[in-house]
């Protein structure tokens, strides 16, 4: 390992302590937006009704999955913040180069993830508690109620990759609206917009299926990991073609 | 979602106060609050939320699994016996021991009552009492006084959950010689279910299979009644859902 490796890892360590420090504040909003989440989870169940002319039956079903979609949220506007330049002249008073800023800052996000994956998937803990307390149970369906302690480390596990995931497209997208902000819409109304096209075959409903179809924990982790790499290797390439181009 | 005009103005101009309200009174909170939250006290206050997260584990690990309402296995079986019930019942091959023995079919009241007159009449609360009641009438072989009421409900099943115990028999009484049947006024049930994160769902082939399990079975109720031999049957106006069964 030559020197200016070592050089790079410990001033890209030193510089991600500084930003855990910093950035401390982002986590306070995860917690207000993980709560905001569980009270409209809580409010905002799946409902379906049937009956006859002598009975009424509604199944209502919850679910923490908004929590974790409030979370991918939060990680994908963390991952944007980290890219602006509010954010990059915080890195200042530290000595440093691009490339050891982007290294904190995916150590951060990858921190950030792991926090956030672990709380979301432990926020459906909290929902089947509360539930517990303020519902009969004589109205409540015994199946899904409990969880084993493997479903929720599994749980917690994907949702860790999904967080890793999202936090690195949001980086590339935070990269690319550094050089021209209209990517910081185009990309997002691009992404949801594809997959609202009804059309199987369509190319981004593919990459979407190639993910959220596998269930092989195995191959999902590896899918997410080189695409978590491959999305945050072209960050730091574009971060330091923008650095030349200064 | 129908909007009616006036939601339809209302709803984008709550959006909008909503919006502007959270954009004026954040900016506001998040400047008082720096003063407070050092990143010391960010610090704890995740170690907390995170520590109070884990402690709920264990805790909803110790809660107990008892009255709550349990999805039956064999919802398809039970869905289909029901179906068989009600071909078999316009087969007009029932007896009260073929239903007792019936799967899928459950008896939740039965009756008996002295006969003092010579002649039955009936008398049901017809907005009630619809197509979901079926009445039958056996004839015993023998004059022994005593008319028999038994009611059965066939399963009632919505998304695997069988209500059918739940459901309120209809009150059956007897009075100078007009049999009442009266149908529990309209009931509401309304259940909760906890379904997995989208997370668990991937791996566990549950992301596309969720609305086969919802699935609604209302079978009918059935209400027989073996009556004396020779007791003359009044079927009155109710002559058409009153189905006298064939002697065997």
């Amino acid at each position: 390992m030559s020197s200016n490796e070592v050089n790079l890892l410990s001033i890209s360590l030193k510089q991600y302590f500084y930003k855990l420090k910093a950035h401390t504040g982002l986590v306070n909003r995860l917690i207000i937006t993980q709560m905001l989440a569980l009270f409209f989870s809580l409010g905002a169940g799946n409902s379906m009704s049937s009956g006859n002319a002598t009975v009424s039956v509604s199944v209502r079903t919850y679910s923490a999955s908004m929590v974790i979609v409030f979370s991918l949220l939060w990680i994908s506007t963390v991952a944007i913040l980290l890219t602006t330049k509010q954010y990059k002249k915080m890195e200042m008073p530290l000595v440093g180069n691009r490339m050891s800023g982007n290294l904190s800052d995916v150590g951060f996000l990858m921190t950030a993830s792991v926090f956030a994956g672990i709380t979301s998937s432990l926020v459906g803990v909290f929902l089947r508690v509360i539930m517990y307390f303020s519902v009969d149970r004589s109205q409540m369906v015994l199946d899904g109620f409990f969880l084993t302690f493997y479903d929720l480390l599994l749980g917690m596990v994907v949702a860790i990759l999904y967080m890793g995931l999202v936090s690195a497209m949001g980086y590339l997208i935070g990269m690319l609206a550094q050089d021209n902000m209209a990517f910081l819409v185009l990309i997002p109304v691009a992404i949801f917009g594809s997959l609202r096209v009804y059309n199987n075959y369509f190319f981004a409903q593919s990459i979407y299926r190639f993910y959220v179809e596998d269930v092989s924990l195995v191959m999902f982790s590896v899918k997410v990991i080189i695409t978590s790499i491959i999305l945050f290797g072209v960050s730091m390439l574009l971060s330091n073609r923008m650095e030349v181009g200064k | 979602m129908n909007l009616s005009p006036m939601n339809f103005i209302l709803l984008p101009l709550t959006l909008l106060l909503i919006v502007i309200v959270i954009r004026s009174i954040v900016p506001v909170i998040t400047t008082r609050l720096s003063g407070l939250m050092t990143w010391k006290r960010s610090f704890i206050l995740a170690g907390i939320y995170l520590g109070v997260l884990i402690l709920l584990v264990p805790m909803l690990f110790m809660l107990p699994d008892e009255g709550y309402i349990k999805l039956i296995d064999n919802k398809d079986q039970a869905s289909v016996q029901s179906q068989i019930i009600i071909g078999n019942f316009h087969d007009h091959i029932l007896t009260e021991e073929s239903l007792d023995k019936q799967q899928g079919l459950y008896k939740i009241s039965s009756h008996i009552f002295k006969v003092d007159t010579n002649k039955l009449s009936f008398l049901y609360n017809e907005q009630n009492i619809t197509g979901d009641y079926r009445i039958l009438v056996e004839r015993k072989d023998v004059d022994d006084g005593v008319i028999g009421v038994s009611t059965y409900a066939t399963t009632q099943l919505v998304g695997g959950i069988d209500f059918t115990k739940l459901v309120s028999p209809p009150t059956i009484s007897f009075q100078e010689g007009t049999l009442s049947i009266m149908a529990a006024s309209h009931q509401t049930f309304d259940f909760k279910q906890l379904k997995n994160d989208f997370t668990l769902d991937q791996f566990k082939l549950q992301n596309y299979g969720n609305f086969i399990g919802m699935s609604a079975s209302f079978g009918p109720h059935i209400i027989y009644i073996r009556v004396p031999k020779d007791l003359e049957l009044d079927k009155g106006k109710y002559s058409d859902q009153i189905q006298v069964l064939s002697s065997r």
